[in-house]
């Protein structure tokens, strides 16, 4: 596409420069040309008249062409179709650009080389090109429009159906309706007549040309001297492609196909189109048609164009398509539009005071007017009449004609002149009269040949039209500043979405972090109070160990008194010995040293006793009480019998969890101190358990009892009675011991977190009460034995 | 000269008491008779004069020699028993103790003792402790008779 382009722009600099020469020849050979007059049959594509006067189509852009080229003035005049070949014979008319070959002309005029050719093709419905594609169809039904060009192939008869109808319409419908085939007709108004009735997507031209007829330029052979540049001219436009984009434009030739990526040219015309800076294209037609054609599933590009090609309109070799165009019948001769979707509102402006009595373009009459060279006003205020109508270019020289003072009033495409003003920073000098004196229809234009795009297109603006998309973007480029638009409302809302859910996360954060302080208090708290307990339990400790020091040194320095004892006595004896002679003697001391070592060797092994009680290594078991103390009673028989002495057992026992040594010597040492230390005749030891009893003023619970009827003990030792080797009585009066009983049944009884007392008086018995552990089943039965047993 | 007044040894412990004994009747200059009580009890009912002693009434030793380690009653509680009887309280207490370490020496200082002899496993020590004893209180200490000097409670001796 791009060397293409090229190509063309290089062309074109060629041929500028043969005119240039055609140009001086033509000056030379003649001084004062005279206008050549042409013909206008009003004949849509090649010449019509507008509404203004002015003259478009094919034949007059052709004789503009030729003008520019060979420097000829080209004049045209309305004719009626029926006196053109005799105005052109006679020499009235001395030029008929791009006809077809007319043998009324060819007596009295001369013709250039071809500028184009007229073609007769079939035409099929969308899909059955096929059926023509070869040439040389057989059994088809084939109309013609009678006297058209169809009537011309006689050899279609002999394998076709082929009949003629009155007019073109007709053939239409009967190849819609599937009456004909196929159709014969003539390329360029069968296609104009397609396109104008939208059915240009429906039935199409198929296969090779059948036949083709060259159009050329006749010269009435009066002037036959401009015959020479004339073919010149085309020869130059023929080389650098102005002639076939000429051709193209008012389909004069078959379009091109439709591109995959249609190009949409954009000029620059705010607020419609933007071309920006960057090489970006804004602007409401744009959004506009980029809308369309995403919900059309259409693929566009902009491209920047200049004036000149956006005057020159679409055609296959610039652009493909204009966003946003107004509709107007001369341009409707030159491309397609889609259905309209927009209007173009045209006001009337002037200066700011300069309004009054103004209110349309009657009241314009006898005044200068401003209009823009390429733009719908133009053509109303040219036609309208009576106006001094002043062309510029542009809506910048359109308004700055009328600030200068140079026209009195514009007339203007009222958006467009309220941007042009408002950036000219002329608010204040120029107002608009309103309402609008003039509104066009808009709409995407096209060049010929894409009608499918325009059908897709005409199948979405409907949709379009009553889209939010659209109010959106006619707020966006033409509304008045709102400062609500809807997506400062979406931001807004958004904004205070946001606001609020940073509220909640603050106040969430907030509450986490007073969670988090509270949790980090609760922790100090915590942690003080551990440090409390544990300095508690530090100086329970302390004490704890302050008093087992206290207890160790006490008790080394009794053991280590009471141990030295015996060996004094040995010393004492052994040291006698040596000063006796008499044998009696040394044996007596020698028996007693014997006895000393014995009562040291008793010591020692108690105290090791005493010692390991002290450490938990024993082992527990369940322990039946009765069966214990019957073997305690067992072993003590004989002394029993002796002295006379009785156990009873006064009460249930309960089944203890304990070290079965450690309660026998608990048991053991009670017993026979209670016998021992006992003067009664009736030695007697009871035992027995309570749930409920107070001692010494303190209540106990679950307490073994072991009552005697002995000597009892003095309330004044009764803090001696537990101290181990400590003896209440000496030797001779209750006989030998160590004094370590009571203290072993204590440290068992504590050992087991128990506890033991006594209650006594001289000679009324004593009664030791402790406590012992209770084996698992006790626990329960111990309630109910408190009903059965009396206290 | 009166007669010499009787010096009461409380001692439970045979070996302990023969050893005091020979090492007190060895020394030829003390004719003073001894007594022994084997409890700190008998050693009360002697010099209060009650139960067995009550009748007759033994006369108030000029000396005790106490051990401190008794069955039941136990020299401490004998001492402090003295001391609040005005009677007894000025009769010097020798204290038997088993070591010469502090805390022993604090203990007998402290209950009021006049003064401590060690039980020696070397019984010529005990003797000589014994001996010295006895000169100390016997010769070197001019010592009022405590018969006649009974309600003197001011003597500081």
């Amino acid at each position: 596409m791009k060397a293409r382009r090229l190509e063309t722009a290089v062309f074109r600099c060629l041929a500028g420069m043969l005119a240039a020469i055609a140009l001086c020849g033509a000056a030379t050979a003649q001084d004062d040309p005279a206008p050549l007059r042409a013909g206008c049959v009003d004949v849509a594509p090649l010449c019509t008249v507008a509404q203004n006067g002015e003259f478009h189509g094919f034949m007059v852009e052709l004789a503009r062409a030729i003008e520019r080229h060979t420097g000829l003035e080209i004049e045209f005049e309305a004719v009626r179709i029926e006196d053109v070949i005799r105005l052109q014979n006679e020499g009235q008319l001395q030029i008929l650009p791009g006809t077809p070959r007319l043998d009324t002309l060819a007596e009295t005029n001369v013709t250039s080389e071809p500028v184009a050719q007229s073609e007769t093709r079939f035409f099929v419905l969308l899909g059955n090109q096929d059926l023509v594609e070869s040439g040389e169809p057989e059994g088809l039904n084939i109309a013609y429009v009678e006297r058209g060009a169809g009537a011309n192939f006689p050899q279609l008869f002999e394998n076709n159906r082929v009949e003629s109808r009155n007019t073109l319409d007709q053939i239409i419908i009967d190849l819609l309706a599937g009456r004909a085939d196929a159709s014969i007709n003539s390329e360029l108004g069968m296609s104009r007549l397609l396109r104008n009735l939208r059915l240009d997507s429906r039935v199409v031209a198929a296969g090779d040309p059948i036949a083709s007829e060259p159009r050329l330029v006749y010269i009435h052979e009066s002037r036959a001297d401009v015959l020479g540049p004339v073919n010149d001219a085309i020869a130059a436009m023929q080389a650098s492609g102005e002639l076939a984009e000429m051709r193209q434009t008012w389909g004069i030739d078959a379009p091109d196909p439709v591109p995959d990526v249609l190009k949409v040219g954009s000029v620059g015309f705010p607020p419609n189109t933007i071309n920006n800076a960057d090489g970006t294209f804004s602007g409401f037609a744009v959004d506009a048609l980029r809308n369309l054609a995403d919900r059309a599933g259409l693929e566009i590009e902009f491209v920047a164009i200049d004036r000149a090609e956006f005057r020159a309109g679409p055609s296959s070799g610039t652009y493909d398509m204009l966003p946003l165009l107004g509709i107007g019948p001369e341009r409707r001769e030159r491309m397609d539009f889609t259905i309209p979707f927009e209007t173009f509102p045209h006001s009337i402006f002037t200066r700011v005071g300069e309004a009054t009595g103004i209110s349309d373009l009657d009241s314009l009459e006898g005044r200068k007017v401003g209009v823009g060279a390429f733009n719908m006003s133009r053509t109303v205020a040219q036609a309208h009449g009576g106006l001094d109508v002043q062309v510029y270019n542009g809506p910048a020289a359109v308004l700055n004609a009328l600030h200068t003072g140079e026209v009195d009033a514009i007339l203007f495409v009222s958006s467009a002149m309220r941007k042009q003003i408002k950036e000219a920073g002329l608010a204040r000098a120029i107002e608009e009269v309103s309402p609008p004196v003039l509104s066009v229809d808009g709409a995407a234009a096209l060049r010929f040949g894409l009608g499918s795009v325009r059908e897709r297109l005409n199948a979405v603006i409907p949709g379009f039209l009553i889209s939010e998309d659209l109010q959106d973007l006619r707020q966006q480029y033409f509304g008045p500043p709102v400062f609500w638009t809807q997506t400062r409302i979406y931001s807004g809302v958004s904004a205070l979405a946001v606001l609020f859910l940073a509220m909640i996360a603050f106040m969430i954060w907030q509450r986490l972090q007073r969670y988090r302080q509270q949790l980090e208090i609760d922790q100090q708290q915590r942690e003080l109070e551990r440090e409390q307990r544990a300095s508690e339990e530090l100086a329970k400790l302390v004490t704890e160990l302050e008093r087992s020091n206290r207890e160790l040194d006490e008790f080394a320095y009794t053991a280590s008194h009471d141990l030295k004892e015996p060996l004094r006595g040995i010393a004492i004896n052994a040291n006698f010995m040596t000063r006796e002679i008499e044998p009696e003697e040394i044996e007596r001391r020698v028996a007693r040293m014997v006895e000393l070592t014995q009562r040291m060797e008793k010591l020692i092994s108690d105290l090791l006793y005493f010692s390991r009680l002290g450490r938990g290594e024993s082992k527990s078991t369940d322990i039946d009480c009765d069966h214990l103390i019957r073997a305690i009673e067992g072993e003590l028989r004989e002394t029993m019998q002796e002295c006379n002495a009785s156990i009873v057992i006064e009460t249930d026992l309960p089944v203890l969890h304990a070290d079965p040594s450690k309660l026998k010597t608990v048991f053991q040492n009670l017993i026979v101190n209670g016998l021992k230390y006992n003067d009664a005749a009736q030695k007697a030891v009871e035992i027995g358990f309570q749930n409920d009893v107070i001692v010494n003023g303190s209540s106990m619970n679950r307490v073994f009892y072991v009552r005697d009827n002995g000597i009892g003990i003095e309330e004044k030792q009764r803090d001696k009675v537990f101290r181990i080797f400590k003896r209440l009585h000496p030797d001779s009066a209750y006989g030998r011991g160590t004094g370590a009983g009571l203290a072993f049944v204590q440290k068992i009884v504590e050992g087991y977190g128990g506890k033991i007392t006594f209650t006594a008086r001289p000679g009324g018995g004593t009664v030791f009460y402790f406590s012992l552990p209770l084996a698992q089943r006790e626990n329960q039965a111990s309630t109910d034995r408190r009903e059965n047993v009396p206290p | 000269m009166k007669t010499d007044p009787t010096i009461l040894i409380v001692e439970d412990n045979d070996d302990d008491y023969e050893a005091c004994y020979h090492s007190l009747s060895k020394s030829s200059s003390l004719a003073n008779p001894l007594h022994r009580c084997r409890t700190g009890d008998e050693a009360l009912s002697y010099l209060l004069g009650t139960d067995a002693y009550a009748n007759p009434r033994p006369a108030t030793p000029c000396l005790i020699l106490l051990d401190l380690n008794l069955p039941g009653t136990d020299g401490r509680d004998v001492l402090h028993r003295l001391k609040i009887e005005p009677t007894l309280k000025l009769i010097p207490v020798i204290v038997m103790t088993v070591s010469d370490d502090e805390s022993d020496l604090r203990e007998c200082y402290s209950i009021g003792a006049s003064g401590y002899v060690m039980k020696p496993i070397d019984i010529d020590g005990f003797f000589q402790s014994i001996a010295r004893l006895h000169n100390h209180w016997f010769k070197v200490i001019l010592q009022p008779a405590p018969n006649e000097k009974e309600d003197e409670e001011e003597l500081d001796w």
